[in-house]
């Protein structure tokens, strides 16, 4: 009987094992990241660190994808930038899918406007700032390709500032005077959303 | 209303690529300390070659040593010494945590310039932003762009309010970024904006802008205290500058009426 259990139990930690994962252990993507000296002043060990930051956006690490995305885009290069972009937004990293958002919002092709907009809303409603800054003041501004809605301005700049944003202090004031009632801009969130939507893409109507 | 930002190397449009033309407080200002507290190169006397071992006469000597060739060995000696001195230098800097300064003599050892006189050394390909440090996060910078543009037009017309007779005015925009490593890349905050001179229409056309950036740079290397701004915003009325925690960049505009 005893064999039996003893044997039984081998089994079950060896059927155990056999399923773990232990090829890929967890890795930590920020602190991958954080290792390497991308502040650097030499150009030559500036070079040599992207060169290492881009093999760890090639090996998935989300963060890398959304660093090294940021410095192609610092030299020019959006197309090359936007496919890391997206396969990090695949990986769940929030700060591209606000990166990402801004470029389609900023470019000159209409097509993107919604997925710009999605993209820009979705990083807002996960709390980033930049991103709930950019959506507040997008809304009330003539150069922005976005429908404009005080309320949602409204709402975004005062999640802003609850934030952390003190630059939202600059604008809050003129959006406020512009809507009768600041209590329903928050309410009215989910019916903004759908409206503007709406006007970016009438079949979405 | 139209806006130029002023560099040491001349004017340029206003565009999203103005985070390339800041001028980083902090480093700018280590930089002029850190030359003022360099030895001074007399001041390294600790050398290896004893003075009076060159001595002698330069002419034709029995042994064929002649002139020329004790010269060349004098200088060659000397080169050597120098040298040894600048490695020495070099190394007391690095020692004592500081990074060597460049300077005429001692240019080839030195791996920066100072800021103060910034130039293609410290500015070659990825900008002069990138070469000192204040690269940020490309969506804080196209959302901070668009936050100067709508607040630089706002205090330039209250600017055009306030002196009358102006042609335009020449704004400081200091931002503020943290200065722990973030994983994200920096993402700076606008701390204020601050009009700098009123320009008349006479003014505005004589307007050079390399001396007066040239003026500004030096005149971070000898803080000073200055009367309170007539014209200025401040994000947050309350907060005051704290060097410990943030880092502080400015951006010169040129705004014309």
């Amino acid at each position: 009987m005893n064999k039996c259990i003893v044997f039984t139990s081998i089994l079950i930690l060896l059927f155990g094992a056999g399923c773990s994962d232990s090829s890929t252990p967890n890795r930590d993507f920020s602190f991958e990241v954080q290792s390497l000296d991308l502040d650097s002043q030499d150009p030559s060990v500036y070079e040599s660190e992207v060169a290492k930051l881009k093999k760890l956006a090639d090996s998935d690490n989300p963060i890398a994808q959304y660093r090294y995305a940021d410095v192609l885009l610092h030299k020019g290069s959006v197309g090359d930038a936007i496919p890391y972009l997206q396969r990090s937004i695949a990986l769940g990293e929030q700060h591209s899918a606000e990166l990402l958002g801004i470029l389609y919002v900023r470019n000159d092709n209409k097509k993107d406007d919604l997925e710009g907009f999605e993209l820009l809303t979705q990083a807002a409603e996960s709390g980033l700032g930049t991103a709930q800054l950019y959506l507040g003041f997008c809304f009330t501004s003539d150069e922005c390709k976005l429908p404009q809605n005080a309320e949602l301005s409204y709402y975004w700049l005062s999640k802003a500032k609850d934030n952390g944003a003190a630059e939202a202090n600059l604008f809050i004031d003129d959006v406020s005077e512009q809507i009768p009632d600041t209590a329903l801009a928050m309410q009215r969130y989910d019916e903004n959303v759908k409206k503007v939507i709406c006007e970016i893409d009438s079949s979405k109507c | 209303m139209r806006f130029t930002v002023l560099t040491h190397k001349g004017p340029y449009n206003f565009s999203s690529d103005y985070i390339n033309h800041m001028y980083p407080v902090d480093s700018m200002y280590k930089a002029c300390k850190q030359i003022e507290k360099e030895p001074k190169f007399s001041d390294i006397s600790d050398t290896p070659v004893k003075p009076t071992s060159l001595a002698g006469p330069l002419e034709k000597l029995p042994n064929d040593l002649n002139g020329v060739k004790r010269k060349q060995s004098l200088l060659s000696e000397l080169d050597r010494t120098l040298n040894i001195r600048n490695a020495r230098a070099a190394d007391r800097l690095y020692w004592k945590g500081q990074s060597s300064i460049p300077r005429s003599a001692t240019r080839a050892l030195a791996p920066i310039v100072p800021s103060d006189s910034l130039n293609k050394r410290t500015t070659t390909t990825a900008g002069l932003a990138m070469a000192v440090g204040v690269v940020v996060q490309y969506a804080r910078a196209v959302v901070l762009f668009e936050i100067i543009k709508k607040e630089a037009e706002k205090i330039a017309r209250k600017a055009k309010d306030k002196y009358q007779d102006s042609a335009g005015c020449v704004l400081s925009i200091n931002i503020k970024y943290l200065k722990v490593k973030r994983d994200y890349g920096r993402a700076p905050n606008l701390f204020s904006i601050t009009v700098d001179k009123g320009l008349s229409a006479v003014s505005s056309i004589e307007f050079n802008s390399i001396k007066y950036i040239q003026n500004k740079v030096s005149n971070i290397c000898k803080p000073a205290l200055s009367p309170e701004p007539e014209l200025q915003v401040k994000v947050d009325p309350e907060e005051s500058v704290d060097h410990g925690k943030y880092g502080y960049a400015i951006l010169y505009l040129k705004c014309e009426w």
